[in-house]
C-alpha cells in the first residue's frame, strides 16, 4: 500500500522577504523610539539649615509680579524690565562686571507658572549660576 | 544587509520605550535653555491646572507629600524630581510644593518644559 505520499508544501521558511520584514519592523521603531531623557530646566533646593551669607553688594533680585511684568532690585533701586529680552542683556552685562553675582529669583504667588519659566529661562539663558528661588 | 537591518531592529526593539504618560494632562511651558535628565532615578511629580498633585500616576494631598518623598530619596538618593506643572498653575501652589520637597530633602529638581521651536 503506498500510504507514503511525498508532500508537496516544502518545508522551508521563505527567506526572500525576511529583510522586507526586518526593513519594516526598523522603520516602525526608528519613527517611534524616544530616548529615555527629560527635557526641563534643571534647579537644585537649597538644603534646609543655616543659610549662607553674601555681601548685599552682590545681590540682585529678580522679581515677577502677578501680571507678569518683570523687576530687577539692584542696590542702586528697582528699575522695570520692560521686556524679558532686555532682561537677559541686564543680567549679561552685570555678570560680566561682577562674577560674584548672585541672584534671588522672587514670583508672585498669584503669578502663573508660565510667567516663571519665562523668567527663569532668560536668567539661565546670561548663565546665572547662584540662583536662588524664593520659597516662602 | 538584512543581518545590518535585524541588528540594528533588535537595538531599536531593546532601547525603545513607548512615551506613555501615566500623569494627568498637562500643558508644560516651553522655555529655550533645557537640559536633559535620563529618566532612570526620576520620579514624576505633576501639578495640574487647579494645583492638584499627582506622584506617578496617584492623587495624593500635599500633607502627605513630603512622606512620600522621604521614603523616595532615602530609597535613592539620587533621585531627581521631574516637575511637570501646568503652565496655567498658580505659583503660590507650586512654591508649597517645593517647600515640601526642600522638606523631604528632594533637592535635584528639574522643572520639565517643552522645547521652545521657532518664533523670535
Amino acid at each position: 500500500m503506498a500510504f507514503k505520499r511525498k508532500s508537496k508544501v516544502s518545508a522551508d521558511i521563505p527567506a526572500a522577504s525576511m529583510s522586507d520584514i526586518a526593513f519594516l519592523l526598523l522603520i516602525f521603531f526608528m519613527t517611534t523610539t524616544i530616548f529615555n531623557v527629560e527635557k526641563g530646566i534643571r534647579l537644585v533646593l537649597p538644603a534646609e539649615g543655616p543659610s549662607m551669607k553674601v555681601k548685599q553688594t552682590h545681590i540682585i533680585t529678580v522679581q515677577v509680579a502677578e501680571d507678569g511684568s518683570i523687576y530687577l532690585i539692584t542696590p542702586d533701586g528697582t528699575k522695570p524690565i520692560p521686556s524679558k529680552g532686555l532682561l537677559k542683556d541686564e543680567l549679561e552685562k552685570r555678570l560680566a562686571k561682577d562674577s560674584e553675582l548672585a541672584l534671588i529669583f522672587e514670583v508672585s504667588e498669584k503669578a502663573n507658572y508660565e510667567m516663571m519659566i519665562d523668567v527663569f529661562d532668560e536668567i539661565k539663558k546670561a548663565n546665572f549660576q547662584r540662583i536662588a528661588l524664593k520659597i516662602s | 544587509m538584512s543581518d545590518i537591518a535585524f541588528l540594528l531592529l533588535i537595538f531599536f526593539m531593546t532601547t525603545t520605550v513607548f512615551n506613555v504618560d501615566r500623569g494627568p494632562q498637562i500643558k508644560l511651558p516651553t522655555a529655550e535653555k533645557v537640559e536633559k535628565t535620563k529618566r532612570k532615578d526620576t520620579i514624576a511629580l505633576y501639578v495640574d491646572r487647579n494645583g492638584n498633585i499627582n506622584i506617578d500616576g496617584r492623587y495624593i494631598a500635599l500633607e502627605l507629600l513630603p512622606d512620600i518623598m522621604t521614603e523616595e530619596v532615602a530609597a535613592n538618593p539620587n533621585l531627581t524630581v521631574v516637575f511637570k506643572a501646568d503652565r496655567g498653575a498658580e505659583y503660590g501652589r507650586l512654591m508649597e510644593v517645593f517647600q515640601q520637597l526642600q522638606k523631604s530633602r528632594a533637592y535635584k529638581i528639574s522643572l520639565s518644559t517643552e522645547l521652545e521651536t521657532g518664533g523670535l
